[in-house]
């Protein structure tokens, strides 16, 4: 990974803050609002692999922690699983825009959201915030799972080329290369 | 070459956690200036942005919800008359209370100075209860200071930079506050969760705690809140035999889902 695109990264994480903070909070169901910040690290694994998952994860769970009342870099931990586990299905080939059924990235980018809140309020009990994994957690879950679901295809036509040594072979192209 | 790039993967894993981890253990100082930085960063766009979205969504739902603001409209006309007959009678018991408890030496709120903010955001996190205002330590805002409005108390001050505040909304899990009920009864309410109502311990089984009744921070010494502010009304009580204290519910006095404007009363704790 590179200087600018870690640069590339925090843009649009922050830009995912201005959507979170403008749109995403003010559609509230039982008391409770989608979190986006769980769709940079599953975009950016889906379509440049397990680094540049991890990667955003990180850069992403950092920005969105700043934000946020809750431990600071808790969201920065589980990020960097999420990319992970999701950077590795994408260097298999899965979840890929082109390669892919329209409906795989979508699926994973659910599942990832549905995931993520529960690893999140783990590692809070894990910290001594046990009111974490209370029964709005379930909403939660839902929420960010739709929220995945819907935003993981228009984020990864966002990043995959600004995480893409060569735009034109796609981001992908030299980790499959290599196995 | 797949097993050097296999390694590498597990090295930025590790190094990638281990960093998550130092900021978990050590970040405290950094996010403050961080913090303020990317706040600065993202708000003309969250401006811009809210600008476009706002007066939409609230045209939507006021197209929706016509007829239950112009009911809602004419209750609160009728309330404001009420509360303006109340108020002569109330100034006149407030002097007298606020001798009261000057003889008893208790700090009471409604003595105390106060700054209004207004509410830039709720609830960021569905995992803890707060609020930002836009009025911090250049107003008088500093940590620990009680907030109230919408009809009670709303929570407590928690961080505070020169130009707006955090507070801790009395939902939050962290929130202990001692409170008073009935004729002399003295309890603790603790916060659940943003979503979830109060529970009041330390109220031993046969006390007699009634549905409605109102609670008031007690303002004991050591006190994180001065005496007298609505905090609750009692929602459910719960007794059976062999435990050692009641369980009761506490419905916060505040419309804390609706928070555009609070009071931050400028009280330190232990003052």
């Amino acid at each position: 990974m590179t200087f600018s695109r870690w640069l590339w990264l925090v843009v649009v994480a922050l830009g995912i803050v201005v959507v979170q903070l403008t749109i995403a909070d003010e559609l509230s169901i039982s008391g409770v609002h989608a979190e986006l910040l769980w769709v940079l690290p599953v975009a950016a694994g889906l379509t440049a692999g397990a680094m540049a998952g991890m990667v955003a994860g990180f850069v992403g769970g950092v920005v969105a922690d700043l934000f946020l009342p809750t431990p600071f870099g808790l969201s920065a931990f589980v990020g960097v699983l999420v990319g992970y586990v999701m950077g590795r299905l994408g260097e298999e080939g899965i979840g890929d825009l082109h390669g892919s059924q329209w409906w795989v990235a979508p699926s994973l980018g659910a599942a990832s959201g549905f995931c993520a809140p529960v690893l999140y309020a783990l590692c809070g009990a894990v910290l001594g915030h046990r009111s974490y994994l209370s029964s709005t957690l379930v909403v939660v879950c839902l929420l960010d799972a739709a929220a995945c679901a819907l935003l993981v295809r228009p984020v990864m036509r966002l990043v995959g080329p600004l995480l893409a040594e060569d735009p034109l072979r796609g981001a992908l192209e030299p980790v499959r290369g290599a196995m | 070459m797949a097993q050097a790039r296999g390694r590498r993967r597990l090295v930025t894993l590790s190094v990638l956690l281990l960093a998550a981890l130092t900021l978990l253990a050590i970040g405290g100082p950094f996010r403050t200036t961080a913090s303020k930085v990317a706040r600065a960063v993202v708000s003309p766009f969250v401006d811009v942005v809210h600008g476009v979205t706002k007066p939409i969504g609230e045209s939507v739902a006021g197209i929706f919800n016509y007829g239950a603001v112009v009911a809602q409209n004419h209750l609160l006309a009728q309330q404001l008359g009420q509360l303006h007959q109340q108020e002569v009678a109330y100034a006149f018991q407030l002097h007298q209370l606020a001798d009261v408890m000057a003889l008893k030496r208790l700090p009471f709120v409604g003595t105390l100075p106060t700054v209004t903010a207004q509410t830039t955001a709720q609830n960021l996190s569905n995992f803890a209860a707060t609020i930002e205002i836009n009025k911090g330590t250049s107003a008088g805002v500093l940590d620990g200071m009680p907030v109230v409005g919408g009809g009670g108390l709303v929570g407590i001050v928690t961080s505070a930079t020169s130009g707006g505040a955090t507070v801790t909304l009395l939902t939050d899990a962290s929130q202990s506050i001692g409170v008073t009920f009935g004729v002399g009864g003295e309890a603790y309410v603790r916060g659940q969760g943003p979503t979830r109502n109060l529970s009041m311990d330390f109220v031993a089984p046969g006390t007699p705690v009634h549905l409605g009744e109102h609670l008031f921070t007690n303002g004991l010494q050591g006190g994180l809140f001065p005496a007298g502010i609505p905090v609750g009304t009692v929602d459910g009580t719960l007794s059976g035999t062999g435990v050692v204290q009641q369980s009761i519910s506490v419905a916060p006095l505040a419309n804390l889902s609706n928070l555009a404007y609070v009071d931050v009363v400028l009280w330190e704790p232990g003052a």
